[in-house]
């Protein structure tokens, strides 16, 4: 092997592909739609809710509700998820520079301060989303245990995947809708540009040490 | 590399605390209006179901027709729908003139338009004169399923026939 060849062979070596990979997935994640879903009825549904740290939707008869609309009925909420956008496209754009950057040996350090700061705040992000479904779920499934009946006759909320049941009478009214909830496949993503972070993250440290 | 890693972490807390007060700047820092600035209620009335409410002046069921053929005594419904997805109505039973009359078979009201529900009910002496001078319908039960939700629904009253209504059934 000549030494132009060996060189070559290290710089490649050097290049964080798993950073590279995760950075511009965790750019792309705040864009990509809703994590997870909740819809009563079936088809479509009659009522869906869409849910992502980075956004919430709420559609009926699978007619959206506007932004506008939505920024009104929580403009707080909706300035937080924009803030949550804004921060991990920023995450993202760290970690595929630094993983860019320790191409450089000059630039090493700074490169690994990058991806050290970046790598894991996607893995962070997704256990949160999942503890604050399981959490909402759990006081949702007990505060209507504790009210006995006065919402709903039955419901089951299944906790963040599965299928439950929600009956409910009102004045003329008797209602029996099958409940659906599920992750997304943009959640999937969410997932494997965490591993790919916690791979970079490790592979960094190998990148310094050789 | 202190600075690098200060200025990485400072730019995240800033994008939130910039968040947070443009919500309550662009809502006169109040707080009320910041979390919810129109209730629940009001968006999801005026705005969501803003199609249901354009049609809230008609009436869902409507009698259309009422009358003897041969050994039965029919009532016809029309069943206008103002939501975009089609409801089919399993069965139904209404009593009018002291009978109690069935829907003949399951009907599918189409998304945002309207259909007839035919009810019908064996012949009977004292019951054939109210029906055939407009009945008068006492309760309605219907069973229905939207996208997989079954609705019952329970009417003690419908509106009475006009006269004009009452004039074209004999007519």
């Amino acid at each position: 092997m000549t030494t132009v060849e060996k060189a070559s062979e290290g710089l490649w070596r050097r290049l964080n592909f798993f950073g590279i990979l995760a950075g511009i997935l965790t750019l792309l994640l705040p864009f990509s739609g809703a994590w997870w879903h909740l819809t009563i009825g079936t088809d479509g549904g009659i009522f869906s809710i869409l849910a992502s740290p980075f956004e919430f939707k709420f559609l009926i008869f699978n007619k959206q509700i506007s932004t506008a609309e939505a920024v009104q009925l929580s403009p707080l909420l909706w300035w937080l998820c924009l803030a949550f956008k804004l921060c991990y496209a920023y995450f993202g754009a760290a970690l595929l520079a630094g993983s860019l950057l320790s191409l450089s040996e000059k630039h090493a350090e700074s490169a690994e301060t990058l991806v050290r700061f970046s790598s894991l705040k996607l893995l962070w992000l997704v256990v949160a989303f999942v503890v604050v479904l399981f959490i909402a779920t759990f006081l949702l499934n007990s505060a209507t245990q504790l009210m006995g009946g006065a919402i709903s006759r039955n419901f089951s909320m299944p906790y963040i995947v599965g299928t439950g049941k929600f009956a409910m009478s009102s004045g003329n009214f008797l209602i029996y809708a099958p409940i659906n909830v599920g992750f997304t496949s943009t959640f999937m993503v969410a997932i494997i540009a965490s591993a790919l972070g916690i791979a970079s993250r490790i592979y960094q440290k190998r990148i310094c040490c050789v | 590399m202190g600075v690098l890693k200060w200025v990485l972490r400072v730019i995240p807390t800033l994008l939130f605390i910039l968040c947070i007060l443009a919500a309550f700047a662009t809502h006169g820092f109040s707080l009320k209006s910041t979390l919810f600035s129109a209730s629940p209620e009001e968006v999801l009335a005026e705005k969501m179901l803003a199609p249901l409410n354009a049609t809230r002046g008609e009436e869902f069921l409507k009698i259309e027709d009422a009358g003897v053929e041969g050994d039965k005594m029919f009532v016809t419904l029309s069943a206008r729908l103002p939501f975009p997805a089609n409801v089919t109505v399993k069965s139904a039973s209404l009593y009018a003139g002291g009978s109690e009359f069935n829907l003949v078979e399951p009907v599918v009201i189409p998304a945002e338009g309207s259909a007839i529900l035919r009810f019908e009910a064996p012949f009977n002496t004292s019951s054939t004169q109210q029906v055939a001078t407009g009945p008068e319908v006492g309760k309605i039960t219907l069973k229905m399923e939207v996208k997989g939700v079954e609705v019952e629904f329970q009417s003690f009253a419908t509106p009475p026939p006009t006269a004009a209504d009452r004039r074209s059934w004999r007519g």
